[in-house]
């Protein structure tokens, strides 16, 4: 009788909760079959109907290592969602004992075929591992038989020694998903600290003891009692679910997907002993620090570049006589034309000190901690400092976690401090690339915890001098122009073309100029001089009626306005603050008169400033505008106003004037 | 999009041609400047092995040009690689540095569009900070099984002057290969110590810059084929002739088109009932359409020969071949024979030699004889048209494969009815610009595949994306959009467009001023630059017809441009402008031929196109108010 009315509350329970879908692999309900969009995004191609993680310790000989399951499961409503099929699964091998193993891959296909849902496995031959790079490898396969209307699911085991990345688990995905959850099991031994994002609270949260006791060590039981050198234990089983969590979309400038996407990290805070005692493994920035200053790939390296750094004292730099910026000039362009930058982003170096050395080259930690140790052979009190590049996403101050950082540059504490990288040849010795430029860093520095604002302040400018002699007859004029171009926008100019005059030819051509008989560049090599190109070419002029139309800005300034969207829910981020100035002088062809001339225009705030000044002295027309976005950083309640100032840019940069025969 | 869609279909049919074509695949990866002083290569066959040993000497002569010195090396799972030699020798000429094992590394290879192969990339840097520095490295590659005995090209990198690049090929001296070679190679051929040698070279060699409507880079350059008569790869084959060489073909693909007794089942219910031939490839192409995707996997001798039809029941997906003998075996249930078609796809893609019989194909499609008739099937795509091959697959040789009655054939042309887009244009707007427009555009031809692809294979949000951008016109707000096709067979799309516009005017003093719509004419080379010959693969036809509504219209003085019509051999174009009662009527046609011109006709092509884009700068229409009303 007990046995039936659990039965009978069960089956209510399900009646209740009809909507709800299965969540057990193997198991498909008719809620599922049924489902034809999703409810909250009808026009998604496809839903994750669940996805959920779970991370245990297990025993190994030596200890414990984490065993990582993963079951997710999606529908297709449209082939155009159809690559969701398409699964790789990442993994980690060092080959050095630290390596991450795919135990098992599971994945069914189910389709109502003549109104039976036919159930297809994966054919394990048709899984491949792919080498991503010389340590990360992929497992992958396509799941079979799908198509409009395929329900799919997989299972698959990960096992890694790896304590320090409990995996982390990712809520959101581009398609949207109904439910969501992870699962750790923990252990006393180690103590993790997390962080979510996205989310103010979880939709299901839960933290109890599992019934289940486990031992570490020799546990000899005495009339219940552990008299064995071991312990009893049991596991503390955390769970966080969300449900219904929308398709992450994807707006322009922006840093990084990583720092809107919902997400729980973990980190390891602490390690219990299980005879007694514990290790702060990272709890705070100061022993973060310490433990880089310790670390073979960062502190270590560094102590041990002194050899090298030495020997480039001794043979190719000679600091005497010359004053602290000079010196510094002199270390920088040193590590720029002696090494060269392997494209990898990297708070650890990647081989060591004397390998760096004779190969020349290496990821931005064997160059920037070499640059370090040079500057401070030098005299210079200079410290490593750790960031995190625009792509890897932001830090977060409150957290001290390891893994926020993925880049290492110099901090020279001289008179004027500044911070230095060896990567990039296009920047002067103090500044940094700006993929670097996201907030702040830490300086890594014993005992003392400081943060360094890595946004500055310098506008970089783009100055446009013009001069247009209008050819009436021919219906075109003569265009003699030089940009100058300084910080960021240099190296913008610098980084993409080269110096190539055929690819700058190219793109001049994409504006109004239309033919480019000569072409110069100056100060490429130079850092501390603007970067110029000058060039004379051809425009073609309108002609409508009897009226000569000309485009004085030559469609070189914005002409489309990139914000579209009405509201924004991110800041906006250009990196960098810059301005836009033009002066252009208009020679005004004999026998004509200007009839349609814009007006001036002039605003200014906190925010922008946007000045158009027209100057028409009979031969000659005057044209003095330029405009300045004064932050790199715009918050979402500053939108509107930013949109709007790029209105303004867009329409007043872009006006024409109107000449006349004067009769 | 299309081409998206052709480099996701590139490397469907083969590892071969890719790992063949690896130099130039090295080649057009770098971008900077330096020199190769000397890249050889040596091929030896000797007891039916291949063994390649590539050697460069390059010379990177600042910090700007060090990408120079970054090396990958191609291979495939099937060769063994062994790298021979890298060191770096300074300015002095010293040899300052020998590269170490470990700092080589491995990595798959996995080409964009292809789901996986077996393919790896070797790759170290040797940088040194003294410039002109130069390294050296020098490589060997054995194999078992091969179809070229060597495919190669002068070149290392796409913008950098090779001063000597040689070729030595050392056969046993009864070793039968036919050849290909460009006539700009110094050739010369001889015997030594009971071989054959052949040696082909070339000084002072840069790679021609890819420009607009050009042959595709690959053909220009020089290059030299050498094939082995008799080969074995995955069985024994022999390209004496195109028959022998696609005799060879249906014996790799031999059992393959064998369908399991459900499938068979399932076609017999199918076509129960239907008599006509094309109507049962119809019913059956779209069988496969509806329940096959595309997916590359490319292992083993999975470069040439496909997974059997059995696989394609089993999975619903595979590559080009898989899917064609999937496609030949249902055809075959039916009792319909069906033709193994290969072909080298690409809406700009090499030609064939046609006097070499060999591997140079990456696709596979299949022809279908039915009466009088040849129906054509691409069955990589679920959406694509019965019977229609379109700028990826037309106006080319293939190989047909039918034992000894395997030839090359032609597959049909795109004429100029096929590609035929049709827009019509209607703006209604009071004395403000202000209003409404609609536009119907009627698509075929390589704008209609591209508006297939968006509409298949990405979401509503990119389709409206899409076609927003293709949309030649300000100031407007989109009300309605829509990508129909009247059915899954048709050839045509329509892309409908609804949206109210505001300031469509332009206002220059007192005039107000109707700039219709233009052609978008690609910026051809000034003749004193262009390098390459013209050609262009498919013709151009685009006919639009503008209506402007304009219920204030007696209030103003119209004045229309005059009407325009340029003709020549390479195509023509014409502009015809009419006032009837509130309406103007702008009606515009541009045809541009297929055909290829020799660079020395390039300026007299360049004035026809520059002719074209004078007129339609000037065609403005005029309106000034009428000051006796």
């Amino acid at each position: 009788m007990k046995s039936r009315l659990l039965i009978i509350l069960f089956f209510i329970t399900h009646q209740l909760f009809s909507q709800e879908f299965s969540r057990e692999f193997g198991r498909i309900s008719q809620n599922e079959i049924d489902l034809k969009s999703d409810e909250k995004d009808p026009e998604a191609g496809a839903v994750i109907l669940f996805d959920m993680g779970e991370s245990i310790f297990f025993d190994t000989e030596s200890g414990y290592d984490i065993r990582f399951t993963r079951t997710k499961r999606m529908k297709i409503f449209d082939q155009t969602a159809i690559e969701n099929a398409e699964v790789s699964i990442p993994f980690y091998v060092d080959g050095y004992g630290k390596t991450e193993t795919i135990k098992s891959i599971e994945a069914f296909t189910y389709n109502i075929e003549e109104g039976r849902l036919i159930k297809k496995a994966l054919d394990q031959s048709t899984i491949f591992e792919e080498r991503i790079s010389e340590r990360w490898r992929e497992k992958k396969f396509v799941f079979p038989d799908v198509r409009e209307g395929s329900i799919f699911e997989f299972k698959y085991v990960l096992e890694t020694p790896f304590h320090f990345n409990l995996p982390d688990w990712t809520f959101q995905d581009k398609i949207p998903t109904i439910y969501s959850q992870y699962r750790v099991r923990m252990i006393p031994f180690y103590e993790y600290v997390f962080l979510v994002q996205g989310i103010s609270r979880f939709d299901y949260q839960k933290s109890e003891v599992a019934k289940e006791k486990r031992t570490w060590g020799s546990v000899i039981k005495d009339h219940g009692r552990n008299v064995g050198s071991g312990v009893e234990f049991q596991d503390y089983v955390h769970t966080y679910a969300l449900k219904n969590i929308p398709a992450f979309k994807d707006e322009s400038y922006i840093t990084s997907i990583n720092d809107y996407i919902i997400k729980m990290d973990f980190q390891l805070a602490k390690f219990h002993s299980p005879t007694g005692g514990s290790n702060n493994i990272i709890s705070t920035w100061p022993e973060l620090n310490k433990a880089l200053l310790k670390h073979e790939k960062f502190g270590k390296y560094l102590k041990s570049c002194n050899r090298f750094v030495k020997k480039v004292f001794e043979a190719d730099i000679n600091l005497e006589g010359k004053t602290e910026k000079e010196k510094s000039e002199i270390i920088v362009d040193y590590v720029k034309s002696n090494f060269s930058w392997n494209g990898f982003n990297s708070k650890y170096t990647s081989k060591s000190a004397k390998e760096f050395f004779t190969q020349k080259t290496g990821n931005s930690a064997d160059i920037n901690l070499f640059l370090t140790a040079l500057f401070d052979y030098a005299g210079f009190e200079a410290h490593p400092l750790i960031l995190s590049t625009r792509n890897h996403g932001k830090i977060k101050t409150d957290y001290p976690f390891d893994h926020f950082f993925n880049y290492t540059v110099t901090f020279v504490n001289s008179k004027q401090p500044f911070l230095a990288d060896g990567t990039e040849n296009y920047l002067s010795y103090n500044r940094i690339p700006p993929r670097c430029i996201n907030e702040k860093g830490l300086l890594v520095k014993d005992d003392d915890v400081n943060w360094f604002g890595l946004n500055n302040n310098v506008v970089s400018w783009e100055n446009r001098q013009i001069n247009i002699n209008v050819d009436a007859e021919n219906l075109n004029s003569k265009i003699t122009a030089t940009f100058y171009t300084t910080e960021y926008v240099a190296y913008y100019y610098k980084q993409k073309y080269r110096n190539d005059t055929t690819a700058i030819k190219n793109f001049l051509l994409n504006s109004n100029i239309n033919k480019i008989n000569r072409i110069e560049t100056f100060n490429y090599d130079n850092t501390n001089r603007p970067y110029i190109i000058s060039f004379e070419g051809k425009a073609e002029i309108e002609k409508i009626g009897s009226n000569l139309i000309i485009s004085p800005f030559l469609n070189l300034a914005i002409t489309e306005n990139r914000l579209t969207q009405k509201t924004r829910s991110y800041p906006v981020d250009f990196m960098y603050s810059n301005a836009e100035q033009f002066n252009i002088t208009i020679d005004v062809p004999s026998g004509y008169k200007i009839t349609n001339l814009p007006e001036s225009y002039s605003m200014n705030n906190d925010l922008a400033e946007i000045k158009l000044d027209y100057q028409n002295r009979e031969s000659i027309l005057e044209i003095n505008a330029r405009y300045t976005f004064k932050k790199s950083i715009y918050q979402t309640n500053e939108y509107a106003r930013i949109r709007f100032y790029f209105d303004t840019i867009v329409k007043k940069f872009n006006e024409q004037i109107v000449f006349e025969k004067d009769n | 999009m299309k081409r998206i869609k052709s480099s996701v279909r590139r490397n469907i049919y083969n590892q071969i041609s890719y790992s063949l074509l690896f130099i130039l695949y090295f080649a057009f990866t770098v971008a900077t400047n330096g020199q190769v002083i000397d890249y050889s290569t040596t091929v030896k066959i000797e007891k039916g092995k291949k063994i390649t040993e590539r050697s460069f000497l390059i010379q990177v002569n600042s910090k700007e040009h060090n990408g120079l010195s970054e090396v990958k090396m191609h291979y495939s799972a099937n060769q063994e690689f062994e790298l021979l030699e890298a060191y770096i020798v300074d300015p002095n000429g010293k040899t300052v540095r020998n590269l170490k094992k470990k700092e080589i590394t491995t990595k798959s290879d996995v080409s964009y569009g292809t789901f996986y192969e077996d393919d790896f990339i070797k790759e170290f840097a040797l940088k040194w900070n003294e410039y002109p520095y130069q390294i050296k490295y020098k490589y060997r590659v054995t194999e078992d099984d091969f179809v070229y005995v060597a495919k190669w090209y002068p070149t290392v990198f796409n913008d950098i002057t090779t001063r000597r690049a040689s070729l030595q090929v050392e056969l046993p001296i009864d070793y039968k290969v036919s050849m290909d070679y460009s006539r700009d190679l110094q050739y010369q051929t001889y015997q030594q110590d009971g071989k054959q040698i052949l040696q082909w070279e070339l000084e002072e060699y840069k790679v021609s810059k890819s420009e607009i409507f050009s042959p595709p880079i690959i053909e220009l350059l020089p290059n030299v084929s050498v094939v082995p008569r008799e080969f074995d790869y995955g069985i024994h084959g022999n390209s004496e002739s195109w028959s022998s060489y696609g005799k060879w073909h249906d014996l790799l693909n031999d059992d393959s088109d064998i369908l399991p007794t459900s499938e068979k089942i399932k076609v017999n219910e199918l076509i129960e009932g239907v008599a006509d031939k094309k109507e049962i490839v119809k019913i059956l192409y779209h069988y496969l359409q509806d329940n096959t995707r595309y997916i590359n996997v490319a292992i083993d001798v999975g470069g040439l020969k496909p997974y059997p039809a059995s696989y394609i029941c089993e999975k619903k997906y595979g590559d080009c071949k898989a899917l064609t003998i999937y496609m030949k075996a249902l055809l075959k249930q039916a009792g319909i024979p069906s033709f193994y078609t290969v072909i080298n796809a690409g809406s700009n893609a090499e030609r064939i030699n046609r006097d070499l019989p060999s591997q140079q194909f990456n696709h596979v499609i299949l022809s279908v004889p039915i009466d009088n008739d040849t129906l054509w099937l691409e069955n990589t795509s679920s959406y694509s048209p019965f019977n229609y091959l379109g700028t990826f697959t037309q106006n080319r040789y293939a190989l047909l494969v039918d034992g000894e009655n395997s030839g090359l054939i032609s597959t049909p042309k795109l004429s100029l009815n096929d590609v035929l887009e049709k827009r019509t244009y209607s703006f209604k707007l009071n004395e403000e610009g202000v209003g409404s427009i609609s536009i119907n555009k009627k698509l075929k031809g390589e704008a209609f595949e591209y508006y297939k692809f968006y509409q298949n294979e990405s979401s509503k949000k990119d389709q409206k994306h899409r076609i927003l951008l293709d949309i030649n016109l300000k100031n407007f707000e989109l009300e309605k959009w829509g990508i129909m096709q009247l059915n899954r067979d048709k050839q045509e799309l329509n892309v409908i467009f609804v949206a109210n516009c505001f300031d469509q005017f332009r206002k220059v003093s007192n005039l107000k001023v109707i700039q219709p719509v233009i052609f978008n004419i690609p910026p051809f080379e000034d003749p004193d630059l262009r390098k390459n010959p013209v050609r262009i693969n498919f013709p151009i036809n685009k006919s639009d017809s503008i209506v402007y509504e304009l219920p204030f219209i007696d209030k103003y003085e119209v004045e229309l441009p005059n009407d325009s019509f340029t003709n020549s051999v390479y195509g023509k174009y014409e502009e015809r402008y009419v006032k009837s009662g509130h309406k103007i009527i702008v009606l515009k046609n541009f045809q541009l031929y297929a055909a290829d011109y020799p660079i020395e006709s390039y300026r007299d092509f360049f004035l026809f196109i520059e002719s074209i884009i004078k007129i339609q700068s000037q065609s403005v229409i005029l309106l000034t108010k009428n000051k006796n009303r």
